[in-house]
């Protein structure tokens, strides 16, 4: 529906074929009304979702672009292990973000090119029955916080998790992350589980959970 | 290049540059790898020399070690190298290599792996060539300690999960079987004790006396005395006959009795503390200050790295420092209280009163796994080859028959309380089998307590899958019954039967009413459970309320009602014929049910609802003024008094809460709504995936989410919202009234509540106190909101009184 030209926010991917890809997809699947609902909800969510990343005004200053090449891995792994505590190793990043690079979205800054911020995600056939997307890492850099960007992100990645056809979305989050727990929370992300001393320094954490279906 | 690490020599080649180039050789993003060897595998990779990843890399010192040929020694190399003594070790040493030994000990038995606390002892390694006698009995008795709380009491228990617990890894360890029996322990240690007091004696008769030396010595006294008495009381958990394999019963006099002398030891003990100073001394001598210097020849006894390499590598790989002496004598201190607290499970002798405090217990004393998988086998006792439901209660009563008693209790179905009914086979098959499968999912109950809280929630959702199945079951038994037994009674007599009564028994489904109780208890802990634990967002808090009000607790409420009118007025007809039969029948209970447990009603013949009538020469007498389960006096008509008015209570609470919450989104006083643009969750998604758990059950019966919104309308929604905050007023105050009339009955009889906090059901003494406070808080907030007071202010929930109700702040 919506033209692959200029769009305002600055989303260099293509957004075209979505919903045409949706179609294929899914007309085979269950009875007719089932997946036709499924469709319609959906759409629904993906509109949505459009409409809220176009809405913003962006910062002209920075842009969204998802990965490309094994050339932005260092200054991806960089701007994470800076952020977050727990270590992983090059093959974590790579698993991740090699198995699917369309859902590891990146904003940079448009005049130095320095990476801003990162959201690393997976989505996963979990037990057998259900579609499973899985944010696995989220930094942004220090000077560039409360400016939305990480919601973007989250948008962007949550986004394209439904178009794949996507049951439910998790990740776990530090109980003390109130910041990561108020974002999640506003999307509708719920607790679903507390884990007990998950984190390596005996921290809890909660398993929050969107649902989609 | 040659290399020796240990006892090892290796051949390395040097291939570097020639990698190097081939790797060259790939374009960006190119990887190289085996078949099966995907980047999932991958990612438990190391990379060397990240200090995060790679353990030689974690310590500068370690490194630089490493780099000049240090490598980790054995005992007897650091023995060979007079790095550290194994013979004639003064009182001082012993003790700093006690106190070390036990801070391993405590962070053991936090979960961290004996790779980084017990075996970083390097004497442990090798006990059998340490040649000082005590230094190599405490050594032993460390060793054998963990073992047998690791195999007899944590695997025993199979409480842990991950996250507590990685007690499974044993590293090829040596724990020394073969060589020494734990009762040898126990008696060396006490050889040790006398000949040191000979040695204090002998050190205090000496004409210049060496003060010092005596404190030392009388403090290894202490803590080899301490060491003797706390491996004894753990031996005593879970012991196991060697020759019959069976449980022996739990001593708990003797557990006390040890662990009182336990608790003077500790007041006794100066906990050490090693300093730098030679002229430090301690504020008002509680600690034992040890100048390092005069541990100059036991300084490697400890190396934390011992066994870094044996490590998995994605593995909690962090070092923690030794905890000090002075914190882990304050947690034994600890564990002491908590032993003495939780062997008042053996007066606990209806699944009921266990229940609760199993309850109570996990929550104020929030145990470490250490006293959960006490607690557990304390209560169920592992026998070899033998499944959860099929162990004895204390290793005494078999779960069958308490699990009938209770049955008893709750509701005195006709077939476990007519004593003198021959039951035909058939029936009595239809109804052992019941009760047998009852048994599996009511001890996974208990097991269910005792795990780590995230970890109970999880298994309570489990749980209500069984007591689905068994809600069907119950019916069924019911249904047969209803046949049986009316052809039965009628036939025994007809005199004394009270058409009305009759038409009770008649309907009454018994069995299905005691599990659906059992259900609801579960439910609504777990829902509770769920505040606790922080895990509802505000948004959900209206239905979480209203379900919780209007189908669980609205439920139970009935249930409770239901078993009161039966107690009441089927008790007297029961026992009458009981009576009428007693003569005939020469006093042979031929009730087979009654008979097994005939040893539960002897004992607990005050609370029997039907009072052994053979000994009654007056029965209207008694009557009124017996004593419940609880110590309390209560007439006939107070069956389930406590219980009823916690649950209207809650009720009341839970009503109050919905009805604002729904005055104040019509107010639009809410900070939130599930209506935002960016909120993405669907309600009826979420209302599914929340009460999933509930969805398999008889009853309450699963509600789509259409019919739930439908009542929820019925309810809420045809009223103003000055009428709801009215309404809520009301509700509140209700709330205050039954709490505080449930806390003036329990402190009319002080003397059995003294030095408890007191469970009912789930609630504790201290939960009523909260409850009582946000109540009244409350109302006094929903009254100023009522008169229109600030009405552009948005409101918050605060559930820093109590988790699980808000106090609603303006």
């Amino acid at each position: 529906m919506t033209s692959e030209a200029t769009i305002p926010n600055g989303l260099d991917h293509q957004v075209d074929s979505c919903l045409t890809t949706n179609d294929i997809n899914w007309a085979c699947d269950d009875q007719e009304n089932q997946s036709t609902t499924k469709l319609d909800n959906d759409k629904e969510l993906i509109l949505k979702l459009d409409n809220l990343l176009l809405d913003d005004q962006n910062d002209p200053e920075i842009y969204f672009h998802s990965y490309k090449s094994e050339n932005e891995m260092s200054s991806i792994m960089t701007l994470i292990s800076g952020t977050l505590s727990e270590p992983y190793s090059i093959y974590t990043y790579r698993y991740f973000i090699h198995n699917w690079p369309d859902l590891c979205f990146l904003c940079s800054n448009r005049q130095t090119n320095e990476l801003i911020g990162a959201i690393v995600s997976k989505l996963d056939l979990h037990k057998k029955v259900l579609r499973r997307g899985y944010i696995a890492m989220l930094a942004i850099n220090k000077e560039y916080r409360r400016k939305k960007i990480a919601s973007k992100l989250v948008l962007m990645s949550i986004r394209e998790m439904i178009r794949r056809g996507c049951d439910e979305i998790v990740l776990e989050a530090e109980v003390n992350n109130d910041a990561a727990l108020n974002l999640y929370e506003n999307l509708g992300f719920l607790r679903e589980k507390r884990l007990y001393r998950y984190y390596l320094n005996g921290v809890d954490a909660y398993r929050l959970k969107l649902w989609l279906k | 290049m040659q290399e020796t690490i240990g006892d090892t020599t290796y051949n390395w080649t040097d291939v570097t540059t020639e990698f190097a180039d081939l790797c060259r050789n790939l374009p960006v993003g190119e990887v190289l790898r085996d078949e099966d060897f995907t980047l999932f595998e991958a990612m438990t990779a190391l990379e060397l020399m990240d200090p995060k990843m790679d353990g030689g890399m974690s310590i500068k010192n370690h490194f630089h070690e490493q780099k000049h040929g240090n490598r980790t020694l054995t005992l007897p190399q650091l023995i060979e190298k007079k790095l550290v003594k194994t013979s004639s070790l003064t009182p001082t040493e012993l003790i700093h290599l006690f106190d070390q030994l036990l801070s391993t000990f405590h962070m053991w038995l936090d979960g961290h792996s004996l790779a980084l606390t017990l075996y970083t002892c390097v004497y442990v390694h090798d006990i059998p060539i340490i040649e000082d006698y005590p230094l190599r009995t405490i050594c032993y008795t460390f060793v054998k300690l963990i073992d047998y709380i690791r195999e007899r009491i944590l695997l025993k228990a199979g409480l842990f999960e991950e996250e507590d617990f990685s007690g499974t890894l044993t590293y090829n360890f040596p724990f020394y079987r073969d060589t020494i029996k734990d009762q040898t322990c126990l008696s060396d240690l006490k050889k040790c004790e006398d000949e040191l007091n000979k040695r204090l004696r002998s050190l205090k008769h000496e004409s210049e006396l060496n003060q010092s030396e005596i404190n030392a010595t009388q403090q290894l006294i202490h803590r080899i005395r301490f060491l003797r008495l706390f491996f004894g009381v753990t031996l005593r958990f879970n012991e196991a006959n060697e020759k019959t394999n069976e449980q022996t019963y739990l001593n708990s006099e003797e557990i006390l009795r040890n662990l009182k002398q336990i608790d003077e030891l500790l007041l006794l003990i100066r906990p050490s503390h090693v300093v730098d100073d030679e002229t430090a001394t301690s504020p008002d001598n509680a600690e034992l200050i040890i100048p390092i210097s005069s541990l100059a020849d036991i300084a490697r006894s400890f190396d934390p790295y011992y066994n870094y390499r044996q490590l998995p590598p994605a593995f909690n790989r962090f070092i923690r420092q030794l905890i000090l002496p002075s914190c882990v004598y304050t947690f034994l201190g600890s564990i002491c209280q908590q032993l003495r607290r939780m062997l008042e499970v053996n007066d606990k002798r209806t699944l009921k009163q266990a229940f609760e405090f199993f309850v109570e217990y996990s929550t104020n004393e929030k145990p470490s796994l250490f006293i959960r998988s006490l607690l557990l086998l304390s209560y169920l006792p592992s026998v070899q080859g033998c499944l959860l439901s099929s162990r004895k209660i204390f290793g005494q009563i078999s779960f069958t028959e308490q699990v009938k008693y209770e049955m008893r209790l709750f509701i005195v179905p006709p077939l476990l309380t007519l004593k003198y009914i021959t039951i035909d086979q058939e029936t009595i098959n239809y109804g052992e089998n019941f009760f047998q499968r009852a048994c599996v999912p009511f001890s996974n109950l208990f097991y269910s307590l005792c795990n780590n809280r995230a970890r109970t929630r999880e298994k309570l959702s489990n749980l209500l899958d069984e007591f689905s199945v068994l809600q069907d079951e119950s019916e069924k038994l019911d249904q047969w019954l209803h046949k049986y037994f009316l052809q039965h009674i009628l036939q025994a007599n007809l005199s004394t039967l009270n058409a009305q009564t009759l038409l009770l028994i008649e309907k009454t489904s018994y069995f299905f009413q005691f599990i659906l109780h059992w259900t609801l208890l579960i439910m609504e802990y777990y829902l509770l459970m769920g505040f606790d634990l922080s895990l509802y967002s505000k948004r959900e808090l209206y239905d979480v309320y209203f379900y919780f009000a209007q189908i669980i607790l609205f439920t139970h409420i009935n249930v409770y009602k239901t078993s009161t009118n039966i107690l009441n007025t089927t008790i007297p007809m029961l026992i009458q014929i009981n009576q009428k039969h007693q003569q005939i029948s020469k006093n042979q209970t031929s009730n087979i049910f009654v008979q097994q447990f005939n040893s539960l009603i002897q004992q607990h013949s005050n609370d029997d609802p039907l009072m052994d009538s053979a000994n009654d020469s007056n029965p209207g007498q008694k009557k009124n003024k017996r004593k419940n389960l609880n110590g309390l006096l209560s007439t006939n008509t107070d069956h389930h008094e406590q219980e009823v008015a916690l649950i209207h209570g809650h009720f009341a609470m839970s009503t109050a809460m919905h009805r604002c919450l729904k005055a104040l989104e019509l107010e639009r006083r809410l900070r939130f709504s599930s209506t935002d643009a960016n909120y993405f969750l669907r309600d009826e998604i979420r209302y599914r995936h929340r009460f999933l758990p509930f969805a398999n059950l008889c009853a309450p019966p699963y509600m789509p989410h259409a019919d739930f919104l439908h009542i929820q309308n019925l309810s809420d929604n045809r009223y103003t919202p000055k009428e709801l905050y009215q309404d809520a007023i009301n509700n509140f105050s209700q709330a205050k009234t039954y709490f505080e009339s449930y806390l003036n009955r329990l402190t009319i009889s002080k003397q059995q509540t003294l030095n408890r906090t007191f469970t009912t059901s789930f609630t504790s003494l201290a939960d009523v106190e909260s409850y009582i406070r946000i109540a009244k808080t409350n109302c006094v907030v929903l009254k100023l909101l009522l008169s229109g007071h600030k009405s552009d202010m948005k409101i918050d929930f605060d559930f820093t009184l109590h988790a699980h109700y808000p106090t609603l702040k303006l």
